[in-house]
């Protein structure tokens, strides 16, 4: 059985061919102006990966930003349901996911088979979501990629960032810039203040181990540490944590289709 | 007697001069890096109209606003909601609200018939619905933002900005300008998402009819066509909107002289 | 399955959450709420579900006056008292 699933987010599409249980091929590209032609761009990259057809795929799944739609899927499924299955795939024993990308941030509690028991997710506010990152790293003037190990070297906590706005933090920032005082202190001071709002989201949902990471986030080591200390769990990450959706959707997508032909087989018994 | 009021934005200085209970003089200025220099400054331009100095006031000066200590010439201070219902007040005898909507705060004030304080709401802590967000915006689009509110109401297109949020809102912008989407519609999509943060905080006070809007934001013909809408109720916007506030303090400042 | 829709910002935190395993599809919260923010739609597993819509989950602070009190100040039914199964909640 060879599914595929399609994760369109705010900043990259992704596409993953899973068969049977393993992972074929995927790929990742920045997502364009139109999500169609992103999703079709990096679904024809995992294909080639592959090498295999479209018409090879015995079910197509797609999730993302919003309701997309991709004139190829065959389901479209929620987010959520899909960072949990992917999740799990993954680590089996996670119960507590956090997933943040660029625009949104996404705390998940799920069971032992990967489904969701409860959820939160914030995009209304940048100051929950990758995109303060990328707003800290221009401002303090760092490359986005090496954040969060700067932040690392700051003495102690870093500086406090006091307001949560990260338009307001802006002219915070410059004055401790103009102050002289460290990137690395600045960047603690920021990252610090991300994990606090993502403590928020995973208290609403409550917490248990197994703790997963996924998202660009989960690539931000200053911001994993630092919520990591906080909720004394150790945080799984998998290899890339940005095919997590994408995955969790070919996931369902062999999920349903085996669901589909049991209620085939029961119908045949019947008869 | 004279009295001035100062009310030191996080963005915009502004200075008022009362002269036996009438407004003598007023200034605007940007607060700049150094808010105690805006402060001596747009005082000493209130007060020029009249030939006077700071000295003559003999400390009748009330500070208000983010940075209200700043204020050398002020002895006392006053809260940011009082001097707007103050000010309104006095411009708008009997008005029963205020929408004070400044340069990175805003505040929704209900009063009684007296023009007391009965409840309020403010929004301090995010940028939404704030000059800020206007400011930014303007930047993008490259239109200047006063011309930003006459423009949006040459629009009647539907162009929603889905985020409240500056930062988002800024990438919204960006794609839609990308897509060349006339910049009337994107404004008007723009003045709607800040409308729909302030309405939100008015409907939460319960603001009725004939609510006097005051702050650098009331300047914007744009926000308040939207706040109208959203409110089914009708604005009072003054001349001059961004000094009430300032306006405010002053009647504070002769209040207390008064009182001795 | 708890569904929590909304946000949280520097101004407070505005979550709406929906009891999935009690709420049976009926849609009355969508009809009572006067500023439509509800809808009724099938959710992952194809059956009907209340949620909270898109557009809105990103302005309720703005636009959903919070807790029943505050709605029921305002005439008419409102998501608390329109639900049979108790399975809607806000956190403000």
């Amino acid at each position: 059985m060879i599914t595929l699933g399609v994760d369109i987010g705010s900043l990259t599409g992704k596409a993953l061919i899973l068969k049977d249980n393993e992972i074929l091929a995927w790929d990742m590209t920045l997502t364009g102006p139109d999500s169609v032609e992103t999703g079709t761009a990096v679904t024809n990259g995992a294909l080639a990966k592959a090498g295999l057809e479209l018409e090879d795929m015995d079910l197509v799944v797609s999730t993302g930003y919003g309701r997309i739609v991709i004139p190829f899927a065959h389901k479209n499924v929620s987010e959520i349901t899909c960072h949990a299955k992917g999740a799990n795939w993954f680590f089996p024993s996670a119960r507590t996911i956090l997933d943040m990308g660029g625009q949104d941030c996404k705390a998940i509690r799920c069971d032992a088979a990967g489904k969701v028991t409860d959820f939160a997710m914030n995009d209304k506010c940048a100051a929950g979501a990758g995109r303060s990152m990328g707003i800290m790293a221009e401002l303090v003037g760092v490359p986005l990629a090496d954040l969060g190990g700067l932040s690392l070297q700051a003495q102690g906590a870093g500086v406090p960032i006091s307001s949560v706005c990260v338009v307001f933090a802006r002219s915070e920032v410059l004055a401790y810039l103009r102050g002289g005082v460290s990137k690395g202190d600045i960047l603690a001071g920021a990252c610090e203040a991300l994990a606090s709002r993502v403590r928020g989201l995973l208290k609403r949902v409550g917490t248990a181990p197994d703790f997963v990471i996924s998202g660009g986030i989960a690539k931000n080591v200053g911001v994993v540490r630092r919520l990591e200390e906080s909720l004394g769990m150790k945080a799984s990450i998998c290899f890339e944590p940005q095919i997590v959706g994408a995955l969790g959707a070919a996931i369902f997508g062999r999920e349903l289709l085996a669901k589909r032909a049991a209620a085939a087989a029961g119908k045949g018994a019947a008869r | 007697m004279i009295h001035a009021g100062i009310d030191v934005g996080s963005l915009w200085t502004k200075a008022v001069v009362l002269k036996d209970g009438a407004v003598a003089g007023w200034s605007v200025r940007p607060t700049g890096d150094s808010a105690r220099e805006a402060a001596d400054e747009a005082l000493r331009d209130a007060l020029a109209p009249l030939a006077a100095t700071p000295g003559d006031l003999g400390g009748a000066v009330v500070a208000t606003g983010a940075g209200k200590r700043a204020a050398q010439a002020a002895r006392e201070t006053a809260a940011e909601i009082m001097c707007a219902a103050r000010g309104a007040a006095f411009l708008r005898p009997g008005a029963r609200g205020v929408l004070d909507m400044g340069g990175e705060s805003t505040r929704v004030v209900r009063l009684d018939e007296k023009g007391e304080i009965l409840d309020y709401a403010l929004n301090d802590k995010c940028a939404a619905g704030t000059g800020v967000f206007l400011d930014a915006m303007g930047a993008v689009m490259g239109v200047p933002v006063d011309r930003m509110g006459p423009l949006s109401l040459e629009s009647d297109a539907d162009v929603n900005i889905t985020s409240m949020c500056v930062a988002f809102a800024e990438s919204e912008v960006v794609s839609q300008v990308h897509r060349q989407t006339p910049k009337k519609d994107i404004l008007r999509g723009l003045h709607k998402s800040i409308a729909t943060r302030i309405a939100g905080m008015a409907s939460r006070v319960g603001l009725t009819e004939g609510c006097v809007a005051v702050g650098g934001l009331a300047l914007n013909s744009g926000i308040v066509w939207w706040l109208e809408e959203m409110l089914r109720a009708r604005l009072v916007v003054p001349e001059n909107p961004q000094i009430v506030p300032a306006l405010g303090a002053a009647l504070i400042a002769a209040g207390r002289g008064e009182r001795g | 399955m708890r569904a929590n829709y909304g946000y949280a910002d520097g101004s407070g935190e505005y979550f709406i959450t929906v009891d999935t395993d009690a709420c049976d599809g009926c849609g009355d919260c969508a009809r009572a709420c006067p500023k439509g923010i509800f809808e009724i739609a099938p959710d992952d597993y194809d059956e009907p579900k209340a949620r909270v819509k898109d557009e809105h989950a990103k302005t309720l602070g703005a636009v959903c006056p919070g807790w029943h009190a505050a709605c029921a100040a305002h005439t008419g039914p409102n998501c608390h008292t329109a639900c049979a199964r108790s399975a809607i909640a806000h956190s403000w």
